[in-house]
């Protein structure tokens, strides 16, 4: 019987479309980089992990900053690319391992900083991620998440729905309310968060995990019946393929107990 | 029977010759062209399940590796190929130094230990 948990889905759906990873412009040129990196100013002696870190890109714009550097994911095939843009790069202070977000192999308070950059919302359970994090910071260390979030209610259910249409392995994206709330709820405090919207051009988002061209109607589709709501969130601008629309990326972090 | 019999051989060879056609019209080869996405990979991309088993992980590494599922230490075994966790039996294979740390790849080469 297929396996169709969360899980599962991400790896099949993440497997065969990795290497559009290591060239897909918002991921590797997203400006949420660089601002991390301004944000969490990370320091020569820390040991990082970046979770679900797809091709790397945050896992490699941090490592020259600190000491070590963890890369996770869940599908072997995308780790296969970061090791191969760690090597092209020359980059030799990072480590791989297969894992699951949500079952992190590693003993507690080993990391100064916790990274996850546009991969929550594949998660089926965000709060023992969350907590999953905390649990291996050290006292003081920094949970840093990215992500797209999407406006409270059923304009963002709307949202959800249209990213569920578009990538099977897509499971919810937060509000930032939800997201503040999840933190907190884990234990962190000191608790930032900044928004930027994002254009996306639809033509190559919708196909970039494999959407067959019935779906990309489907998704043309769901856009002419959006609500009014939906339709001033995503921002759309222009016609066939150069239709664009806005995504709002947010950057939450928090630290483990700010006072140690 | 015999007429059931020379039905099946029939069908058989009709089948094949079909297959045949197909695959000189399109070769069927890797998955990818399953998605339907008309953007493929530039390069095929290896699944990791083919990938030898062992390959070099650091001290460092293993200090902090512990079992996914009740964060316990982990032994090396089997000439470096197996990540083992004593209490239950669960070995997290070694992939190209690549630690597979799943709870259901730990499960699949599961051992029986002593203490388990």
């Amino acid at each position: 019987m297929p396996d169709s948990s969360p899980k599962a889905t991400v790896q099949s759906q993440f497997g065969p479309n990795a290497a559009k990873y290591a060239t897909s412009r918002v991921h590797a040129k997203g400006a949420s980089l660089a601002r991390l990196v301004e944000l969490l100013q990370p320091q020569a002696e820390w040991t990082a992990l970046d979770v679900a870190a797809a091709a790397g890109h945050t896992a490699f714009i941090l490592a020259p900053h600190v000491a070590h550097m963890l890369v996770t994911d869940i599908t072997p095939e995308m780790l296969d690319v970061a090791a191969g843009l760690a090597a092209e790069k020359g980059i030799d202070n990072v480590a791989f391992e297969i894992a699951d977000a949500q079952n992190l192999p590693f003993a507690d308070e080993r990391f100064n900083l916790v990274t996850c950059r546009i991969a929550p919302h594949h998660f089926a359970d965000v709060s023992r991620f969350v907590r999953e994090a905390w649990r291996v910071l050290k006292p003081g260390g920094l949970f840093a998440v990215v992500d797209n979030i999407v406006p409270p209610g059923p304009t963002g259910d709307f949202v959800n729905e249209f990213e569920i249409l578009r990538d099977p392995s897509h499971v919810r994206c937060l509000t930032l309310g939800e997201w503040c709330d999840e933190l907190a709820a884990a234990g962190f405090g000191a608790i930032t968060t900044e928004i930027a919207p994002k254009r996306m051009a639809f033509a190559p988002w919708a196909v970039r995990l494999g959407a067959t061209p019935e779906t990309v109607i489907a998704l043309h589709g769901m856009l002419a019946h959006a609500p009014q709501a939906v339709l001033e969130f995503l921002q759309l601008q222009g016609e066939g393929d150069d239709l664009t629309f806005e995504l709002s990326e947010a950057i939450v972090i928090g630290r483990k107990n700010p006072a140690a | 029977m015999k007429k059931l019999f020379r039905f099946f051989l029939f069908a058989a060879l009709i089948g094949g010759i079909a297959y045949a056609i197909r695959e000189f019209i399109s070769p069927s080869g890797d998955d990818y062209t399953k998605s339907g996405s008309g953007v493929l990979p530039s390069e095929p991309v290896k699944s990791l399940d083919e990938a030898p088993l062992g390959g070099e992980i650091s001290d460092d590494l293993l200090r902090i590796l512990v079992c996914p599922e009740d964060k316990g230490p982990l032994e090396l075994v089997d000439d470096g190929k197996f990540l083992l966790n004593p209490r239950n039996g669960y070995r997290y294979p070694i992939r190209n130094g690549i630690p597979v740390m799943l709870i259901e790849e730990g499960k699949k080469y599961r051992v029986e230990t002593q203490e388990a």
